[in-house]
């Protein structure tokens, strides 16, 4: 037996089918407006508490570096120059990233619909979900910038005011076997906290879409099998 | 517009059920792709132009979600082991061979890609390559090496 005389079997079996399944205006109604989010949505919404989060985040540490510290460094020998270099660049890299993650997710849901051709919509849900995850970065990146900069901020004020104790100067203190054995130790601590962060960014990413995004290629790459 | 909508819905409710019927193993599964289809026909509507037919672009919506829907990690059913239950057809309308038949190539067609599915799906309905070719955005060439591929993968699983 061939498909094509399984056609009028099909029809009538879809169609009784489809009448069972029938549903009134107002059951229409109902599941309009009872929808929920479907994942494009979800990111969308999650993406803008992101942003948000991010924003707030950077705001703090904007007044940290310009406001808060200062005020508390009255008093006290005021922390060199190149602390407050590094402090303007991670600013000017944070915004940097604001700019690029906002260009890139504009342009990757400018032309998302599902009524477009499908290698449109399986190109536009990937790109989506590969801003997704850049936000996850951008976010780790941010607070790994943050951390950083407290990090040298503080070790440097932990040093000098060593030597103020002790009076000495800073380049005896910082050049002290227990000092630098404890500096090696915060870099390493450190790094592996950095590590496990991003293993864990991944992991959680993998867990969540990998699956999908595996399932969107394959079927793009069917897609462009032969055309 | 919102009624508007309703009614020509209502009217050909019957594609989403299709769609639905060939890309679910479950009653829950349905239920949850038909409100998605429907939430998509709805954020898409305001778009549609009469270039194409309501039918041909409510096919392409539909299609389109159900190929790239989103399911969390759900287990995946054994899809040589599909329920044919959910298949059952009124003994009195179909004769017994028929009714196999249908059983079988709906096991069958669960083997296929998302792709086929929805290929396969519209040559039943009776599409023209033509039209396949205008819903699923791909050429009329790619739909007819494409269908070729298909009935010989469903002869093999219907060991017709």
């Amino acid at each position: 037996m061939e498909l094509k005389d399984l056609k009028s079997a099909w029809n009538k079996f879809s169609s009784d089918d489809a009448n069972k399944h029938q549903l009134g205006e107002e059951a229409i109604y109902d599941l309009l407006n009872k929808r929920t989010r479907n994942l494009i949505e979800r990111i969308d919404y999650n993406i803008k508490i992101g942003f948000a989060v991010l924003i707030l985040l950077s705001l703090v540490f904007v007044l940290d570096a310009f406001f808060f510290t200062p005020q508390l460094e009255s008093g006290y020998e005021s922390v060199p120059g190149w602390i407050h270099w590094m402090e303007g660049l991670g600013i000017f890299c944070i915004l940097g990233s604001f700019a690029y993650f906002l260009t890139g997710y504009r342009a990757a849901t400018k032309d998302y619909s599902q009524s477009n051709d499908l290698e449109k919509v399986l190109q536009a849900i990937i790109r989506i979900l590969y801003v997704y995850r850049k936000l996850f970065y951008l976010a780790l990146g941010i607070l790994l910038l943050i951390m950083s900069i407290s990090f040298v901020t503080g070790l440097y004020s932990g040093v000098d005011l060593k030597a103020h104790e002790l009076g000495a100067s800073l380049t005896d203190v910082s050049s002290s076997p227990e000092m630098i054995r404890t500096i090696v130790l915060g870099i390493v601590i450190f790094m592996v906290f950095i590590a496990a962060l991003f293993a864990l960014f991944r992991w959680g990413f993998r867990k969540l879409y990998g699956n999908y995004i595996f399932k969107l290629k394959e079927t793009l790459n069917e897609l462009n099998e032969i055309e | 517009m919102e009624k508007e909508f309703v009614q020509i819905i209502s009217q050909n409710q019957g594609i989403i059920h299709k769609v639905c019927s060939i890309y679910c193993d479950s009653e829950e599964d349905r239920r949850d792709l038909f409100q998605e289809i429907l939430a998509q026909l709805w954020k898409s509507f305001p778009s549609f132009r009469s270039e194409s037919k309501f039918s041909t672009w409510m096919y392409r919506v539909a299609l389109n979600t159900a190929i790239t829907s989103f399911k969390k990690n759900k287990r995946q059913p054994d899809k040589s082991g599909i329920e044919v239950e959910n298949y059952q057809l009124a003994a009195e309308e179909y004769d017994h061979e028929s009714e196999e038949q249908i059983k079988l190539l709906y096991k069958a067609i669960a083997n296929l890609s998302g792709i086929e599915k929805s290929i396969v799906l519209l040559y039943l309905e009776n599409k023209k390559y033509e039209e396949i070719a205008e819903i699923t955005g791909i050429s009329q060439n790619y739909v007819r090496v494409k269908m070729n591929r298909i009935k010989k993968k469903l002869k093999k699983y219907m060991n017709i």
